[in-house]
């Protein structure tokens, strides 16, 4: 017997080395011991970050006569699906856009909306597929390919509920401008010399720094006296000038990239008579393909989640999903049907209804974000965006 | 004319201000827009800040009061000044804490694992969703407090005296909003971390250095410079957000009937002086200890 306890210790003494490596880990390999704490770490806090996400779908799927009962804690007695029926209704996103563009335009049954506005966005929409073949053409010859992705594109909003349509529409364009001008500016900045550059840079921190809030007064006014408050162009307008959301981020992460070209692909472009405007089409702007990346998505999430200005300068004739969002405590008595049976109740406006609504706001972008991450967190990986 | 013009591009204009003709030209989109959509609005905006500004229909009339607007903003009205302190002391208090945060989240998600992708996804994710209605929408309802267990409070309580356990708590349940405002101060640290050369790590291991002080000598000095940045990130985006009260404030300022846009634009002027200020001293702060070190290396 105590043969082999001490049998046993001097195994363990021979083999304590290998135990230590296991536990500690030895140079590159970490140990198990740091793999634990790791994992604890990293699953604890996206267990933290998550929670909400979880306890809002879990809440939204309560009736109403589950959220008062205090033995039900997370999981609810039944699905009670109706809440996403009405928060739907509530949210304009029970009729596809098709539906509604035939409603407005053949026959003519709405009164409540801007024919303006809905023009205007018809048309845009119609010209994204012809924009996605003429701009996709200067960098690709497979004219079919891009053919059939505006064509599938096209068909896919058509058949998108009308809301998610709209603010994509409302945040898609904008984005796109904000994205575009920041380019320019960025490639003026990085690959050319001027006077007054530092001082550019210095001015776009400061307009970086001044809160939203400061100039909204005199600029709806502006616009206000121009014509274009309550249209798209409130927003585009800005854009374009690069001074939309988020503009001078963009504008100095491709300040970045656009110094890290070497100079002399540039000349020998030059040397073969190329402008600096093709210059920068055919050849700046495919290295800078990270930047779009992220400019792009960021942007999106930016502006899809935008309220205030939206609220401000579109004056309710485009409703984007967060400002649906808003109001949708005040349109649940006529989103809901209090007729369809069952006790009134379960239909009256409470948290599982918002918490509904809120989850259907936010499935566009984050099914979006599901296809792109990756190449979100390979841009960031390949960038370093510092904005020094 | 034509002709002429290009004849004089060609022979006439030397290559350096050619250089800089072009370089104007893809910088004037953000010139025009600087002047018509900041400057422009900035002079308006002071006018408006010293005039009862009313709207008639369509016309706008001003009269002259002085500093008025603002007298009544700091000394009579009491909401904005509570507004603006609270604004003050939120910002003072997250910022550390989301820095902190976000260079531990940057540091775990530098190491290596299985299962990295899906946790990145995870801890971006609030860069995405993330916007005033729905955090507001999540914590009105109690959806962004997560519920110490009791038990665990209970013995807390029983070992600290209970008004300090209830700060505790109280930062705890700020804890998911602190980590959802993560996300970008986490790219930035990440991206600075993955800039870091691997041979120093490689060197300070050799000469037998622990993990402990490999982050205290090579990984925080090698990413302080980002502190800043995402400092004035963190302070723009807190006041920037929609979630943020001042702007509410602002504007039903401006469409209540007894202050209208005269007052609201006061109202924007002293609150941008205060975020400027904030963003200077956290800048400077961070900004001077940045160099203290470069002194002392």
């Amino acid at each position: 017997m105590m043969q082999s306890m001490k049998n046993r210790w001097s195994n363990f003494n021979k083999n304590l080395p290998h135990y230590k490596k296991i536990w500690f880990g030895q140079n590159e390999n970490k140990g198990l011991l740091y793999k634990i704490g790791l994992y604890f770490l990293v699953i604890s806090f996206a267990f933290v970050f998550i929670y909400p996400i979880f306890y809002m779908f879990m809440i939204s799927l309560m009736s109403n006569t589950d959220l008062v009962d205090s033995t039900v804690m997370w999981i609810p007695t039944r699905p009670f699906w109706d809440n996403y029926r009405f928060a739907l209704r509530g949210l304009g996103l029970n009729e596809m856009f098709i539906q509604h563009v035939i409603n407005t335009f053949i026959l003519n049954q709405r009164e409540d909306i801007n024919m303006e506005i809905e023009t205007t966005k018809l048309i845009v929409l119609l010209l994204i597929g012809p924009a996605i073949v003429f701009l996709g053409r200067i960098y690709t010859s497979k004219t079919k390919n891009l053919i059939i992705i505006a064509v599938i594109l096209f068909a896919f909003m058509m058949v998108m509920p009308k809301s998610y349509v709209d603010s994509l529409y409302v945040s898609g364009t904008t984005t796109f401008l904000t994205v575009i001008s920041s380019a320019v500016v960025g490639y003026g900045l990085a690959r050319f010399d001027f006077k007054g550059k530092k001082l550019i840079l210095f001015l776009m921190l400061i307009v970086y720094i001044l809160p939203k809030t400061l100039l909204f007064i005199p600029l709806s006014i502006l616009y206000g006296s121009l014509g274009i408050k309550g249209t798209m162009f409130a927003l585009w307008g800005p854009a374009i000038l690069g001074q939309g959301m988020q503009s001078t981020f963009f504008i100095l992460i491709f300040f970045q990239f656009f110094r890290l070209i070497p100079k002399q692909i540039e000349e020998s472009a030059r040397i073969d008579g190329a402008n600096p405007f093709y210059i920068f089409v055919k050849i700046a702007i495919p290295m800078a393909l990270p930047a779009f990346v992220i400019s792009l998505t960021y942007g999106f999430a930016v502006n899809w989640n935008e309220l205030f200005f939206t609220n401000v300068y579109l004056e309710g004739n485009i409703k984007t999903i967060p400002m649906l969002l808003q109001q949708l405590s005040s349109v649940w008595g006529s989103a809901a049907d209090y007729s369809s049976g069952g006790d009134f109740v379960n239909i009256d406006f409470t948290e599982s209804k918002a918490f509904a609504g809120t989850i259907l706001s936010i499935i566009p972008i984050v099914v979006m974000y599901g296809f792109i991450q990756k190449y979100f967190i390979e841009s960031i990986d390949r960038s370093g965006i510092t904005g020094e | 004319m034509r002709r002429k013009i290009i004849e004089f591009w060609h022979k006439k204009v030397s290559i350096a201000s050619k250089n800089a003709i072009v370089g104007y030209m893809f910088v004037l989109p953000w010139i025009i827009g600087f002047i018509a959509l900041v400057l422009y609005p900035f002079g308006r905006i002071i006018y408006f800040s010293f005039n009862n500004v009313s709207l008639y229909q369509t016309t706008y009339t001003y009269t002259w009061v002085g500093w008025a607007n603002f007298e009544r903003i700091l000394m009579q009205d009491i909401d904005f000044v509570i507004e603006v302190q609270n604004f003050v002391v939120r910002v003072l208090l997250f910022t550390p804490v989301i820095v902190t945060l976000a260079i531990v989240l940057a540091i775990l998600l530098n190491q290596n694992f299985k299962g990295k992708g899906f946790f990145r996804m995870i801890f971006f994710l609030p860069i995405i969703i993330l916007n005033g209605e729905l955090l507001n929408t999540i914590s009105s309802y109690g959806g962004m407090d997560i519920d110490l267990n009791r038990l665990v409070i209970d013995i807390i309580t029983t070992l600290i005296p209970l008004g300090a356990v209830n700060i505790f708590i109280s930062i705890f349940e700020l804890i998911i909003e602190v980590l959802w405002y993560t996300g970008v101060p986490v790219l930035i640290f990440l991206a600075m971390l993955q800039k870091i050369d691997r041979s120093l790590y490689e060197a300070a291991q050799m000469d037998g250095a622990n993990a402990w002080s490999i982050f205290w000598k090579i990984t925080l000095p090698s990413i302080y410079p980002a502190v800043s940045v995402s400092i004035v990130f963190i302070v723009v985006f807190l006041a920037n957000f929609d979630g943020n009260p001042i702007n509410a404030l602002i504007l039903a300022s401006k469409n209540d009937g007894a202050r209208r846009d005269g007052y609201a634009s006061a109202m924007a002027i002293i609150y941008t002086i205060i975020q400027l200020i904030v963003i200077t001293f956290l800048f400077l702060l961070t900004r001077d200890r940045q160099s203290r070190e470069g002194a002392k290396a």
